[in-house]
């Protein structure tokens, strides 16, 4: 089992300079409207709150215009050049090793699957669809290849259990910094719990909007759910991680649930 | 008006893996890969099963002996006979087709067709059956005319099924029973140039009961041997 050395997030995270979670929003897309992406609606989002930071779908790639490349290069493996596997690999492998590792927050078991999920976009390379985007397409498979592994092993409660000690590793590997950025360290330990006790459904809708950047249609698709239940299924996500970070912070409830401007 | 589920807000939840994709990727695992269909191969396949799918009913066709009234029945009777079962196949068919992204149709429009298939099939069939009286008991021929057309409709299905295992990437369940479905109706066209009896209760029960049964059949075999 290939085990990878997990680094942490929050390097280069001092949080001693500027207001609360100023530094750390421009990395964790904190207060971003979406910003610069095409948004969930299908729509091109505005970036409101802080013009100079990274695109929500930047750091992980956007599913969008850097994609054609992928798209064009599963279509040739698609079409038979077997040599495309690697540089198909070596692509998206780390956009759907992200996507896995949110799903179930344990970094070795997220390279495991990405090998399943890669093994089986190559048993199923010919139903790829010519011209259709790659990601959503690999997004479903590797989607399978986790609820298989779910049901396989059954591992639910196991899950769980692994998040909080992933969760703990990171703050205590973590550099210090501070209370604040313990604060905002123990943020993300929280967003991360809260989106590990939903409802695999709801985690994943998230995770594929949220995170990994696709329309509503496309989420829908790769689900296999409707729109309205997808975005159902998100907003419940939404209202219970919000729930948890309030819990976390309560002067973030007090101020009307919004982030602080950095 | 306020949108009760407006998600827009998802944006301030911040990413705990934000840096996911700085993690060192482990290599490829270095595994002798058995050798897959390509897209080309793939269609070819699919269109052999098709083509063998309609040979087999052909040869049933030849090997059963045709309803007695083949040559008196008006043809645009006949043709409206076939075209019930065949519409409705088609339009399964259609339910099952990848869609756009390669992961079927979008939920609602696969929900709609796979259920449009046999309400046409029922609807058609009452509004537009020749009708006539059965000799037989009712139960008993129904019962043999649905054994024949599972009989001709076994044949599709098993084509399908090597021509689409292991190749549903979204919506196995839905898409593998519209298939089945699909397999069923060409049973139920088949049927309906063997049996004469055009009563609707017969035809609805003897001929399009395979329609569910398919559906059924290839439900499960989707969930079992589909999904990649």
């Amino acid at each position: 089992m290939a085990q990878s050395t997990v680094t942490l997030p929050f390097e280069g995270f001092d949080g001693a300079d500027g207001p609360f979670l100023g530094r750390l929003t421009a990395r964790h897309g904190i207060g971003q409207s979406l910003a610069g992406r095409t948004d969930p609606m299908g729509q091109r989002g505005e970036r409101a709150v802080f013009p100079d930071a990274p695109a929500v779908g930047a750091a992980t790639g956007e599913v969008g215009a850097e994609t054609r490349p992928i798209d064009a290069i599963m279509d040739r493996y698609a079409r038979g050049e077997d040599a495309a596997l690697d540089e198909l690999y070596r692509l998206c492998a780390g956009r759907v090793r992200g996507f896995l590792a949110r799903m179930c927050a344990n970094a070795s078991l997220a390279d495991d699957l990405t090998q399943d999920a890669f093994l089986r976009i190559h048993t199923a390379r010919g139903t790829f669809v010519a011209g259709a985007p790659a990601l959503p397409w690999m997004f479903a498979i590797a989607r399978n290849s986790y609820l298989d592994h779910l049901r396989r092993e059954e591992v639910r409660r196991a899950h769980r259990s692994t998040t909080a000690l992933l969760a703990r590793e990171r703050t205590l590997d973590s550099p210090a910094g501070g209370d604040r950025t313990a604060i905002a360290r123990q943020m993300l330990g929280v967003v991360q719990q809260a989106l590990m006790g939903l409802p695999v459904r709801q985690r994943e809708a998230f995770i594929l909007i949220r995170f990994e950047g696709l329309s509503l249609a496309e989420a829908a698709l790769v689900l296999g759910a409707t729109q309205a239940a997808v975005k159902i299924l998100v907003h419940r996500a939404y209202v219970a991680v919000r729930e948890a970070l309030d819990k976390q912070d309560p002067e973030r409830r007090r101020g009307g649930g919004s982030t602080p401007s950095p | 008006m306020k949108d009760p589920f407006d998600i827009h807000r998802i944006a301030d939840v911040p990413d705990p893996l934000s840096d996911v994709d700085d993690w060192p990727l482990p290599s490829r695992r270095d595994v002798a890969l058995a050798a897959s269909p390509t897209r080309s191969r793939m269609a070819t396949a699919r269109a052999t099963a098709l083509g063998a799918a309609l040979l087999y009913e052909l040869a049933w066709l030849v090997v059963m002996s045709k309803r007695d009234d083949l040559h008196t029945t008006p043809r645009a009777v006949l043709l409206t006979e076939l075209a019930i079962p065949v519409m409705a196949a088609l339009l399964a068919l259609f339910a099952a087709t990848p869609g756009a992204l390669g992961l079927g149709q979008p939920k609602g429009r696969m929900t709609v067709l796979a259920l449009l298939a046999p309400a046409l099939f029922v609807a058609a069939t009452v509004v537009m059956s020749p009708g006539g009286a059965d000799a037989e008991p009712f139960f008993m021929h129904s019962l043999r005319c649905f054994a024949w057309t599972a009989v001709y409709s076994i044949g599709p299905m098993v084509f399908a099924a090597w021509a689409f295992r292991r190749s549903f990437v979204g919506a196995p369940v839905w898409r593998s029973a519209a298939l089945g479905m699909a397999c069923g109706a060409v049973g139920a066209a088949t049927m309906s140039l063997v049996c004469a009896v055009g009563s609707p209760a017969h035809v609805l029960v003897g001929h399009g009961g395979m329609m569910l049964v398919g559906a059924a059949a290839g439900a499960w075999l989707g969930n079992r041997f589909g999904r990649v």
